[in-house]
């Protein structure tokens, strides 16, 4: 297992270089980062004064390898907007991130494990019908928007819950729920269709007919032969998580990674994205990974020993 | 208007549109590093997933006689002596698009870290915002020893927020620290200042490159707050996190990135203890949520109300919507020659009468009405208080003949060309006062390529490239109440965005950066709004208006600067 682990890190790190290239071409084609760092009204020796100052100009092939070696042992430069080193301040934003992703990835399971059985249990039916419209909705709705309307009414009209910001658990419920909601449909809809196609596998048929009961049939011989493709799809989520958690993030105020990289991005801060990038990066890796290890658990005939 | 309202609040939010497609490319290219397949064979098939009033000034020096201090700046670092927030207090918080990006005054003069800044620390003067006059602040009194040398006598008995005594060498030290630190952001604000030096405990000398009019007013400014030397220091030698340490009225509680910014009262504060006792900035970036914050009753502050929400702000029970007035003036600004990244530009409004065909041309008050009364038209961006302004520009709507107009454009040079018109969607109603203005310009015959761009593309587009083409729009404060800034783009050497050259603007801006006497100087920047007027470089709009969402239980008015000092601020 060790050795699968050790490959999947080595390829990775081909892919964050590639990215840091792709982002530092993206990044400086959009534009000047010296024109965010001075006033309108700056002179051109200002101007001069500041790009010099964070070394802006010198060529760009000498500023990617630059940032390149110093990525290599660890660091990825200052921030511009917050004159201090990318790193840190991605990594104390962290927490927050993870907290309110986990937290929707729990809401979007409580949603969607039971909606999905329901929906194969009951196939066709106008239970089925209604969920499988629910799903659709919960999908079709922006995160942006649905965000909006969770605060008008439960923080605006009932006062139920906090609307913006950190505190207690309950500023969580809000954001996460709107994450989650996001995310839940396509697991639902995964859940019932492989569902359904397990349930009608030989062996539970031939577990029904040795007299099982329906609660165990279902949940123990169908649900977790479903779970294969639910977790892998529930992996692939994570990146789509981190994405929605941008807009939910700054819906919300949450102070967490995304809103640190999106601001950072319309300032053209490179070292942040880059530094954050990295974490996502990382972040969706070890997802992945704990994906692809699951997979032992789930079916025995699944192995990743040494050989 | 329901459907502009709409559109713009649509624009707002889709204004960073690149940005979030910048930021979807990135998230996207991440999806493609999450891993192989396993190699083990799964045993079911994948599926494929498809600002009112002025701010009060104390008429009383509240200063009790202290002992001046025996020697310049103690050794050690006292603690900081202000309690913490005290639970039960009384709490405002204000609602923020964003908070600071460093507490450290010099290092960061966006608007809203100067709010912040500005309750923590205090400057030697107080600009009244309402009348532009100066009042002594942490300073007693001050005077121009000669043209270059400005003496400041310190106040005696006010503190840091830690116990450190303010003296002449906590003014030295945290000038001279900008001074010797090109890096810092506030750093080409202060490079008029030659030198700074303590001539007793209390008195101070500052001394400029040359005669500085501007002085009070800049040094007033964003970045002029004293800090407490001995706890820089020693923060700097140890290399620890900056903690902001001033006299304000506030002192600094607790900082959670991104979340909110707490400061407490300053029980020792040499005005008296403000009213408040916990002051709490909030970063809320999204309007709509600061707006919901607002009704909810988690914020008692914020500005920038749309218009949209105003009823609804009014409707709840406990909240208001308050107007006031901007230092921002919207302009059109057309290239009268080449310059800057555009020096093989040749347009047609290097033409003087397609200038004033454009000028002509505009509407003010249909403009006016389409922003819902949102602003005073003016003819100058030199507005009151500021030095220099006049009923014969402000308040006024300008001369609109869309007939002479086109009479002007056909004695011109024009032959039916297309003027390239940048503007950005930074502020609320413009991108609809751009599309009314193509509308007008069109109207007397005037070909329009409108282009309206999100902030930080029109910035990275038109500003620091210089790369505008015949016209641009543009807001543009002045939160200096000073009239050097308005005109500066028209000095010697700074015309990369203009072109503009006229003799006698020139001499007139460069005489008056240096005048001493503020009648003339304020004839002379009269003078140059006249020629700006006659020859078009600008075409003013109006001064903006905004409107601040405030809980009743607040006691506050808005500065006219929009500086959200909170010193004097009361809760009920």
């Amino acid at each position: 297992m060790s050795r699968y682990i050790t490959t999947r890190i080595v390829l990775l790190i081909p892919s964050l270089f590639g990215l840091s290239l792709i982002l530092f071409i993206l990044m400086r084609v959009g534009g000047d980062p010296v024109a965010n760092l001075v006033r309108p009204e700056a002179s051109p020796e200002e101007i001069a004064t500041v790009r010099a100052a964070y070394g802006f100009d010198r060529p760009l092939h000498e500023q990617y390898l630059t940032s390149i070696g110093r990525i290599m042992v660890g660091d990825f430069g200052d921030s511009v907007r917050f004159r201090s080193p990318a790193m840190p301040l991605v990594v104390e934003r962290l927490p927050a991130t993870l907290q309110l992703s986990v937290v929707a990835i729990m809401i979007a399971l409580l949603l969607a494990i039971p909606i999905g059985l329901i929906s194969a249990l009951y196939q066709n039916s106008a239970l089925d019908v209604t969920l499988t419209l629910s799903s659709t909705l919960g999908r079709a709705m922006p995160n942006f928007w649905l965000g909006i309307m969770l605060i008008l009414l439960f923080g605006v009209q009932l006062r139920w819950l906090p609307i913006s910001g950190t505190g207690d658990w309950s500023n969580l419920v809000l954001p996460a729920t709107t994450l989650g909601i996001g995310i839940a449909p396509t697991l639902t809809r995964l859940l019932r269709s492989s569902m359904i196609e397990v349930l009608r596998r030989e062996y539970v048929v031939t577990a029904r007919a040795k007299g099982l009961k329906e609660r165990v049939v279902v949940l123990r011989h169908a649900l977790r032969n479903s779970l294969i493709p639910f977790v892998t799809i529930l992996g692939l989520q994570v990146a789509w998580l981190l994405g929605g958690a941008v807009i939910v993030e700054e819906v919300f105020a949450w102070p967490g990674m995304g809103r640190l990289i999106y601001r950072s991005v319309q300032v053209r801060d490179l070292a942040v994205v880059q530094a954050g990038v990295f974490i996502f990066a990382l972040i969706v890796m070890v997802a992945n990974l704990l994906v692809d290890l699951s997979y032992a658990l789930l079916d025995p005939r699944i192995s990743y020993r040494d050989k | 208007m329901a459907t502009l309202l709409g559109r713009s609040r649509r624009l707002n939010r889709w204004s960073n549109a690149r940005s979030l497609l910048l930021l979807s490319l990135i998230l996207f290219t991440l999806g493609a590093c999450g891993g192989a397949a396993p190699a083990a064979p799964a045993p079911t098939a994948v599926p494929v997933v498809a600002d009112a009033t002025a701010v009060p000034v104390p008429t009383t020096a509240p200063a009790p006689t202290v002992p001046a201090p025996t020697e310049a700046v103690a050794t050690a670092v006292p603690e900081p002596t202000t309690a913490p927030a005290a639970e039960g207090g009384k709490t405002a918080t204000i609602g923020m698009v964003e908070l600071v990006t460093s507490l450290d005054p010099p290092t960061d003069w966006a608007i809203a870290a100067t709010w912040i800044h500005m309750n923590i620390f205090d400057c030697l003067v107080w600009r009244d915002r309402a009348t532009a006059e100066f009042t002594p602040w942490l300073a007693e009194s001050y005077e121009n020893t000669n043209s270059t040398t400005w003496r400041f006598k310190l106040r005696q008995g006010v503190t840091f927020h830690n116990g450190e005594p303010f003296n002449a060498d906590a003014v030295v030290w945290t000038y001279q620290r900008i001074l010797a630190d090109d890096t810092m952001i506030t750093y080409p604000q202060w490079t008029f200042i030659k030198e700074v030096t303590a001539v007793d405990p209390y008195t101070v000398d500052f001394v400029t490159a040359q005669p500085e009019p501007a002085m009070m007013s800049k040094i007033s400014g964003t970045g002029c707050g004293i800090q407490a030397p001995v706890a820089g220091k020693a923060q700097k030698e140890s290399g620890a996190e900056y903690k902001p340490i001033g006299t304000g009225p506030f002192a600094f509680s607790e900082w959670v990135k991104d979340d909110y910014i707490k400061l407490v009262a300053n029980a020792n504060y040499w005005q008296g203890k403000p009213d408040i006792d916990n002051l709490v900035f909030r970063a809320i970036p999204e309007v709509s949520t600061r707006v919901a914050s607002l009704l909810a009753g988690d914020v008692d502050l914020m500005v920038g109300v749309p218009k949209q929400d105003w009823e609804r702000v009014n409707a709840n029970e406990g909240t208001s919507v308050e107007e006031y007035l901007t230092n921002r003036t919207l302009l059109l600004a057309l290239r009268t020659a080449p310059s800057g990244g555009m020096l093989d530009w040749s347009g047609p409004t290097s033409d003087p009468l397609v200038r004033e065909a454009i000028s002509l041309a505009i509407d003010r008050k249909t403009l006016i009405e389409l922003i819902d009364g949102l602003g005073i038209p003016t003819l100058s961006r030199i507005t009151p208080p500021t030095l220099g302004s006049s009923d014969k520009f402000y308040n006024q709507f300008g001369e609109y003949n869309p007939d002479k107009a086109r009479e002007l454009l056909a004695k011109s040079s024009y032959k039916g060309e297309t003027l390239t018109f940048h503007t950005s969607t930074a502020f609320l109603y413009q991108k609809e006062v751009a599309e009314a203005i193509t509308a007008m310009l069109q109207d007397v015959g005037l070909k329009i390529d409108l282009q309206v761009m999100d902030v930080t593309s029109f910035r990275e587009k038109v500003y620091f490239p210089n790369k505008n083409q015949e016209i641009y729009m543009d807001a543009l404060g002045n939160s200096f109440f000073d009239p050097w800034i308005t005109v500066k783009e028209f000095e010697v050497g700074q015309k990369q965005r203009s072109g503009w050259v006229n003799p006698e603007a020139e001499k007139l801006i460069a005489e008056a950066a240096v005048n001493m006497d503020p009648k003339a100087r304020a004839a002379q920047y009269l003078r140059v709004q006249e020629l700006i007027n006659e020859e078009n470089p600008h075409v003013y709009l109006y001064l903006m208006k905004d409107a601040m969402g405030k809980s009743d239980r607040l006691e506050f008015a808005m500065n006219p600067d929009n500086f959200l000092w909170m010193g004097f601020a009361k809760v009920k």
